[in-house]
């Protein structure tokens, strides 16, 4: 959420703020660091995890967060509960209080490149970009699907991510930040060519 | 007639143009043509007197230079030749040296031979034999010259010029260092083709020597190794039992690891399933759970419409009873107490009347759709705990087979690391032994044959050897007799040469072999009648030990050459290692022999440094009686660096005194 507030996301919404999270997993080997959660079952809704919205809900109860636009809505899929989240002071403090120990200040400076990135694609496909991606949207996975991608054979956003090298002019050598923004916005353009 | 067939170089003129260093006094370079009799290079330090020096020496040689040559292990490598410092003009000055030439005239017996070089890499530009120009590539242009100076290859020339001709401060010693005193005897006495088979007989025989220590060493190696296998045989029924039983246990442990990886792949795949189940269930509940607050919420909505979106959280998941948002709770109790209280018209919280308010309406349908869903939710909430159980039992499982695999795959590498060690040990069987000592007697057959070889040849150096030596033989009263004319001059001893043969070997190994040898004799304090032998040059003293070595040379000139052929000596500082008094015998020494035969008009040139004046004056004999004619040639007999080279630090801040100290030195009376 700091990140977000950082690159302009905030309020941020329910649906987007899970994607986030789910590429933030899946392209983490590419900074070195290992994923929170490196499986997901690919939902009807797009990437969600139920404990992080556990969390996310308790964070807002317990004030670090703000919520607001609490709704519920009743659509093809069912019945779902939207909302929108944004930061306050307590959500600095905490932030701060993390960046105190090492691993914290790793996972906020990755997180932190990460949410620029998705900031840096237009911001009417932020939402989708998520559901293009090479893991999730691998051919032969249907709704349902488990995808683990705790196997780097079977990441297939990092490796995608790592090919664009092959493309690049000679001599020049992508760094893991640029490989990402790389990789954003090859999913910029799956959304936008509307292969979903 | 001369008893060598070598040409000595002798400087007739030297022009140097357009090299930084030498911008001459009219900037037009250096010229100098040499007189016979001494000639002086005059500076101080870092003028460039060394540079010079070696202007004159690479116009003859160029850079090129034996391979590992070393002047005080003169025979150390082979008698071969390479290209080396083609850069050293070059980089002493700035625009390295691109239009800079030497063009120096010698005579080389009676011929005039003129070579212009380029300074920046000693590239031949030009040669001329009595004013013929010689046509060539730089190779045949290289042999031409070496042809012309009677040596047998261009390693010859460059000993004669490098170690004879020039006396440099890193010089191969000839009294004092055998080997480079038979070198220079070889070049000198044997012939061209002669010295040059020589040569190279002794460097096959040192490389064949060297060949055969090695190969011997291996072999004996191999012998040991056959030997220790041999015996290693008698108690082979041990060593093939511990290695047949390690194997077992070794092969036992893989088939563990084996079963064990099949179990550990079954609890993954078990975990993966569960965690997949797990994930899956949480999906539902979200969903379920929704769908129940979703028609919680409307309900609440009408009862407390301006309820915080924070509050409705904390309601809905209470009644829903997916947990407490505030303390974690995952069961909550009562949650159907909030729906109650509030379907009443109370407050879910504090279950107060509220009665002005309008009590929502909850219909039937509603009603039911509600406790559907919360039926759903408790089976599948069930369902999620019995999963979780499995779920944590199936990581414990995986944790404790990732133990286990690892205490076997350690156990198995230790196992098998020893099988390797053991296995090892094992000595070669029958048949190998056989290949070995086979393979060794063939080894041992190779080596007699190089031993043969070394050995006949070694012959065959001993025959050409004793043919040298007979030409050796004639020099021997001549040569002992010029350096006691030479040595006297410098020597208040009395100095004579002694002619001893020495036993040495060609390589480490092999016959000893007669060399012919002079060595010195001197008398001394303790021994004033009779000398005694000095083979060393640590039993005399520093200055004696240079100006032995230059009256040999002196000498070898003298002996070898006939009336009227010339010779010249280039000597570096010759008052560098010398004490004051001995300053005045060394001029004459070097002045004895520029003069000595009239008609050799033999050349010397020395370099000197302006702080010892008298060296100067010794030099040009300016304080001798009846030397009008050579007092009145002084200045043409001086190169003097003052005026001639780029001037230094130093004499750009002490140009006047050292003007003068020339001036003074070159004083006609001092």
């Amino acid at each position: 959420m700091g990140a977000a507030q950082k690159a302009g996301l905030l309020p941020i919404s329910k649906t987007l703020f899970h994607r986030v999270i789910y590429l933030s997993n899946c392209l983490a080997p590419l900074f070195d660091t290992t994923p929170t959660n490196a499986t997901i079952v690919k939902y009807k809704r797009g990437p969600f995890y139920p404990k992080v919205q556990w969390y996310l809900d308790r964070l807002a109860v317990l004030g670090i967060l703000k919520v607001r636009d609490l709704e519920y809505i009743t659509d093809e899929y069912g019945t779902w509960m939207e909302a929108l989240y944004f930061t306050n002071g307590a959500t600095r403090q905490v932030i701060e209080t993390c960046k105190g120990v090492q691993y914290g200040r790793q996972i906020e400076e990755y997180l932190t490149e990460m949410v620029f990135a998705v900031a840096s694609i237009s911001k009417r496909t932020w939402k989708d970009a998520a559901l293009n991606d090479s893991t999730y949207d691998e051919p032969g996975k249907t709704e349902g699907a488990f995808i683990d991608f705790a196997d780097p054979t079977n990441n297939l956003s990092v490796q995608t991510a790592r090919a664009f090298q092959a493309v690049l002019p000679k001599g020049f050598i992508a760094s893991p930040k640029e490989e990402m923004f790389l990789y954003l916005r090859f999913l910029e353009s799956q959304v936008a060519g509307g292969t979903r | 007639m001369s008893l060598t067939r070598i040409k000595f170089p002798v400087l007739k003129s030297l022009r140097i143009e357009q090299y930084q260093l030498f911008p001459g006094k009219d900037k037009k370079g250096i010229t100098h043509t040499f007189l016979p009799g001494i000639t002086v290079i005059a500076g101080i330090n870092g003028l460039g007197k060394t540079t010079l020096l070696n202007v004159m020496l690479c116009c003859l040689t160029g850079t090129r230079e034996p391979h590992k040559f070393d002047p005080y292990n003169p025979v150390g490598g082979v008698h071969k030749m390479r290209s080396a410092h083609v850069d050293y003009f070059s980089q002493r000055v700035l625009d390295e040296a691109k239009n800079a030439t030497v063009d120096a005239e010698f005579y080389f017996g009676p011929d005039v031979i003129r070579i212009k070089r380029s300074l920046r890499d000693m590239e031949i530009l030009g040669l001329w034999k009595n004013d013929s120009k010689v046509d060539g590539d730089q190779g045949a242009l290289r042999k031409a010259i070496v042809r012309f100076s009677g040596a047998g290859d261009e390693y010859d020339f460059f000993y004669v010029v490098r170690s004879f001709t020039f006396f440099l401060e890193d010089k191969v010693s000839l009294i004092w260092n055998a080997q480079g005193q038979f070198e220079i005897f070889r070049i000198l006495f044997f012939g061209p083709k002669q010295a040059r088979d020589l040569a190279q007989l002794a460097d096959e025989i040192k490389g064949i020597d060297s060949d055969y220590r090695n190969r011997r060493v291996q072999l004996n190696r191999d012998r040991q190794g056959l030997e220790e296998a041999t015996r290693a045989t008698q108690d082979l029924s041990n060593i093939e039992r511990t290695v047949q039983e390690t194997q077992l246990a070794s092969d036992n442990l893989r088939g563990k690891l084996e079963n064990h990886q099949r179990r550990m792949e079954a609890a993954l795949t078990r975990r993966t399933e569960l965690t997949e189940k797990t994930e899956k269930i949480h999906l539902e509940i979200e969903e379920v759970t929704r769908s129940y607050q979703s028609h919680v919420e409307t309900f609440f909505a009408t009862a407390f419409p301006s309820l915080s979106a924070t509050t409705q959280l904390i309601l809905n998941n209470l009644t829903s009873g997916t947990g407490c948002l505030v303390c974690d709770n995952p069961k909550p109790e009562y949650p159907k107490a909030f729906l109650q209280r509030a379907s009443r018209g109370r407050c879910p919280f504090c279950g107060d009347d509220t009665t002005k308010r309008q009590a929502p309406k909850m219909d039937a349908t509603k009603r039911t759709k509600l406790r559907q869903a919360e039926e759903r939710l408790k089976q599948l909430q069930q369902s999620r705990t019995v999963l979780q159980q499995e779920l944590d039992r199936a990581e414990a499982e995986v944790g404790k087979l990732y133990q286990e695999r690892s205490h076997l795959s350690s156990e198995y590498l230790k196992k098998k690391n020893l099988l390797e060690s053991l296995t090892a040990k094992l000595p070669p069987t029958t048949e190998e032994r056989d290949k070995q000592r086979s393979e060794i007697n063939r080894k041992q057959a190779e080596l007699d044959a190089l031993l043969a070889d070394r050995d006949a040849k070694t012959g065959d150096y001993k025959k050409k050897l004793d043919v040298g030596r007979r030409t050796m033989e004639k020099l021997k009263e001549r040569l002992t007799k010029s350096f006691g004319y030479y040595a006297g001059e410098f020597l208040a001893e009395s100095c004579t040469l002694s002619w001893e043969p020495t036993m040495r070997r060609l390589g480490q190994e092999g016959e000893l072999l007669s060399f012919p040898q002079f060595t010195v004799e001197m008398t001394s304090a303790l021994s004033q009648a009779t000398g005694s032998p000095r083979k060393d040059e640590n039993q005399v003293s520093e200055s004696q030990k240079e100006f032995i070595d230059l009256a040999f040379r002196m000498a070898l000139f003298a002996a070898v050459r006939d009336e009227g052929e010339r010779a010249m000596l280039v000597i570096e500082t010759p008052e560098a290692s010398l004490d004051a008094v001995f300053v005045e015998q060394a001029g004459k020494l070097l002045r004895r022999f520029a003069l000595q035969d009239t008609n050799a008009r033999n050349v010397v040139i020395a370099t000197t440094n302006l702080n010892r004046e008298n060296m100067l004056r010794s030099l040009l004999g300016l304080d001798e009686a009846g030397n009008a004619k050579g007092k009145q040639e002084a200045p043409k007999r001086v190169i003097n660096l003052l005026t001639e080279a780029v001037p230094n630090a130093a004499m750009r801040k002490y140009r006047a005194q050292y003007e003068k100290s020339f001036y003074d030195a070159m004083k006609a009376k001092k």
